[in-house]
């Protein structure tokens, strides 16, 4: 039986980078990832591999996915796994590979990819906690106690997707 | 006119090659061999412009009998978009070259 290992990802739009250093440690010491899974990689254990790793996020339209993956072997970027709800496809190649992303413009477009993902997120965490706090404000008694909890829930939703589109507005500007 | 924008040295490298038929990764090929290794277009970089002039209809797709190998090429407005700035860029170098030998009769 193959051995297993997992581990959480720190968000693709706060520690992407961080993720693909922990993949690369993992590899050199023979934890190589196989498969995106749940909030994060499932690492089989095998031999040690010196490789660095990239993400790319795309949505591949039916009949684009073998251009892409060739494209991607041409220039020595195997393909790992893909997540299909995300869109986010995980790569691997020989340490000092030359990096899948060669200019600004495209990497601000993959960031700005990954926002455009997240923003009907943001919105209907936004607009619902702005709801039910007006809610929770202009009803009474149990009604009220209701409209709170929800409106803590809400928050609580809110700000992870407020922290991302920040993170990678940050990143954005940082590149340009 | 908004489709004159100035390209990026990536896309105006990319649309480059493009004028004559031919798949992805052979324009990655093309970039760095005539360019001696010093411009190398990343797969993702590509794949996101290739879609880009697709959508801008720069280039058109040519030849899909192949999916791994889809050949596109410029379209006539992809052509005129080039040497638009093919044009730009000559001037620039003209005026640097202009600059220069300035520089050389002054000594």
């Amino acid at each position: 039986m193959t051995k297993t290992k997992y581990f959480t990802s720190g968000g693709i739009a706060f520690s992407e980078k961080g993720d693909l250093t922990r993949l690369k440690k993992f590899a050199s010491k023979g934890w190589n990832v196989k498969r995106y899974k749940g909030i994060g990689y499932e690492l089989e254990k095998g031999e040690p591999e010196e490789v660095d790793f990239s993400i790319d996020i795309h949505h591949l339209a039916e009949g684009d996915e073998d251009e892409y993956f060739a494209m991607f072997e041409y220039a020595g970027w195997e393909h790992v796994c893909t997540n299909n709800h995300t869109n986010t496809h995980l790569f691997k190649a020989p340490v000092g590979t030359e990096p899948i992303y060669s200019d600004k413009e495209t990497k601000v477009e993959k960031l700005l990819r990954l926002q455009n993902s997240i923003m009907p997120a943001v919105w209907i965490t936004v607009g619902f906690t702005i709801i039910t706090y007006v809610l929770m404000l202009f009803s009474g008694g149990a009604m009220s106690a209701v409209f709170e909890v929800l409106f803590i829930i809400f928050l609580m939703l809110m700000v992870p997707c407020i922290s991302m589109y920040i993170a990678l507005t940050y990143r954005r500007l940082r590149l340009q | 006119m908004k489709s004159f924008v100035q390209l990026t040295d990536s896309v105006f490298y990319i649309m480059a090659a493009f004028a004559q038929p031919k798949h992805g990764y052979a324009v990655m090929s093309e970039i760095e061999e005539l360019t001696g290794g010093e411009v190398k277009i990343g797969p993702a970089s590509l794949y996101t412009n290739i879609k880009k002039l697709i959508v801008e209809e720069y280039i058109v797709l040519y030849d899909e009998s192949d999916s791994r190998r889809k050949v596109y090429t410029l379209t006539d407005k992809g052509r005129s978009v080039l040497r638009h700035d093919m044009v730009r860029r000559q001037k620039m170098i003209h005026f640097a070259q202009i600059g220069l030998q300035g520089e050389i009769s002054h000594d």
